[in-house]
């Protein structure tokens, strides 16, 4: 890490011991000053939410930070690792960047890798696009194959099956992948235990505010929790942008299935619950587009949430009844908490105290109670970013991130939960691209 | 009312605003979602709703031309480059 980054992490670290040190020592006892039975009952409620905020920070950054001092300390073997590996790129009506996609990946620091572009039965041109690249160029070769119309679980099997490599790479049509992802990725694979890895997802079209936010998102959100996993080698989700495999293991657990709406996330967790350790590797980057506008944004976090849930339904008796080795089941227990606890704890916790606080005429509360969940956001942002040695200018989003987006995003995901218990009919409704990329 | 007022009490009507922003934002996600045609009518064997289908019909040819049709237009999704067609492995 380049020195100017892990000054901030420094900082981070400082900022996040100081959030530590106000919601043990103030809050308490402001609370304990307060008369009020129904604004002191909220407050223990926000203590409560605060205490439970900052374990949850400090964990994911600790165990993110230890897997970060493991990936740059660990001693490179000088016998290369280089594997034959096959790139499965599905494609459903994407004309609009599927020949930009192929090219990118023509480009990637490897020896020798295949590329099999699958076309889902698109009504486009997807399929005349991408046969114009078929060939061989030197160190990759091109294979366009078409397909009646299944679904992306149903494109990848048919890639699976037609593999003729010990690996895999399942990414999406419209990603584009770092230069660097299997030179970084593969080594990994070494060890015999490790079934799948788990890439970095990148926002690329940070054009607007919405975008911008998923960004940050992205890093101080999911691949924080990605990287804290990656260190006790159970990262519960394989983004479906990019997953590298071993073959025969796809194969051994049936490969993907399209009864949930997350194939990704119940693909990892069959490789999980069958005994295979599951690691992330930030340097293996996919650049995707995010929804540009909120009704868009909204529909992808109701399909993912849904999609999670159906996940876990299906692999309940694993989560209930831990079969597996014990990280495994605290990643999947991990799961179930920010599917369902987090965003309830969010939005219905901190509802439930602003009201109070309204009702009782004591809106000071909510004052400090905002300044320290934004200090906190703040402090992980810029561990993050810095970690990643990203662009310093997302953290200051970091202000509008819990109240604003967090807060939008974790309403659609509670109305997406209670619709999944009830059981209602969804469609897969796929996202508009604009080929930024 | 002093600046700490002012600012919580800013605070707290913003974040209440996001939240009800949020549920309408959802309400028009799901208005936007219902107005979508239904998968299943959006397709007749296949073919897209939308499109309109014209089956080939002979045209009336002059008595004394020896030629057939000629040319038949056909409105539709026009054929895409054909390629080996894959079975959904089991």
């Amino acid at each position: 890490m380049r020195p100017r980054y892990l000054y901030f992490v420094i900082a981070a670290a400082v900022l996040l011991l100081g959030a530590a040190l106000a919601v043990m020592v103030l809050l308490p006892r402001t609370h304990l000053e307060v008369a009020n039975q129904p604004l002191h009952f909220a407050i223990i409620v926000v203590t409560g939410f605060l205490i439970i905020t900052l374990v949850r920070y400090f964990i994911l950054l600790w165990l993110g930070y230890l897997h970060h001092v493991e990936s740059k300390t660990s001693v490179d073997n000088d016998e290369r690792f280089e594997p034959l590996v096959t790139i499965l790129v599905p494609a459903y009506n994407e004309e609009a960047v599927i020949q930009g996609a192929i090219r990118s990946l023509l480009e990637l620091d490897y020896p020798a890798y295949d590329v099999l572009v699958i076309d889902d039965g698109s009504t486009d041109a997807t399929y005349a696009r991408a046969a114009e690249l078929e060939g061989y160029y030197g160190r990759a070769t091109v294979r366009v194959v078409s397909k009646s119309n299944g679904g992306k679980a149903s494109a990848l099997n048919t890639g699976i099956a037609l593999a003729r490599t010990p690996f895999v790479l399942c990414m999406d049509g419209d990603s584009r992948l770092s230069t660097g992802t299997l030179r970084h990725a593969m080594p990994h694979f070494r060890d015999s235990r490790v079934g799948a890895v788990a890439g970095n997802v990148k926002v690329t079209n940070r054009r607007n505010l919405w975008t911008c936010l998923q960004a940050l998102e992205y890093i101080e959100g999911l691949n924080m929790a990605r990287r804290a996993q990656g260190f006790v080698r159970a990262v519960n989700i394989v983004p479906g942008p990019i997953g590298i495999f071993r073959r025969d293991t796809l194969a051994s657990v049936g490969g993907y299935d399209s009864d949930t709406y997350a194939e990704d996330a119940d693909l990892t967790l069959k490789l999980l619950t069958d005994g295979w350790h599951i690691v992330y590797e930030d340097q293996a980057i996919a650049y995707t587009e995010a929804p540009e506008n909120l009704l868009d944004l909204l529909k992808q976090r109701y399909r993912w949430t849904r999609g999670i849930l159906q996940a876990l339904k299906k692999h309940s008796d694993s989560l209930f009844r831990p079969r597996t080795r014990f990280a495994t089941w605290v990643s999947l227990q991990a799961m179930l908490f920010e599917a369902i606890a987090w965003p309830l704890m969010n939005v219905i916790g901190n509802m439930f105290f602003s009201i109070t606080a309204l009702i009782v005429g004591a809106p000071i509360y909510v004052m400090y109670w905002w300044l320290l969940l934004t200090w906190l956001d703040v402090a992980a942002a810029l561990h993050t970013v810095a970690m990643e040695e990203e662009d310093l200018r997302l953290v200051p989003l970091a202000v509008l991130y819990r109240f604003f987006f967090v807060t939008t995003v974790d309403v659609a995901k509670l109305f997406a939960t209670v619709e999944e218990l009830l059981n209602v009919k969804m469609g897969w409704g796929k996202l508009e691209r604009a080929g930024r990329i | 009312m002093d600046i700490n007022m002012l600012l919580s009490t800013v605070v707290l009507v913003s974040f209440i605003v996001t939240v009800v922003l949020a549920v309408g934002s959802y309400l028009a996600f799901k208005g936007r979602e219902r107005r979508r045609p239904d998968p299943k009518l959006a397709s007749r064997n296949g073919e897209p709703l939308f499109f309109e289908r014209i089956y080939l019909q002979p045209r009336k040819v002059e008595a004394d031309s020896s030629s057939t049709v000629r040319e038949l237009k056909v409105r539709g999704p026009s054929p895409r480059a054909s390629g080996p067609v894959l079975v959904q492995p089991s």
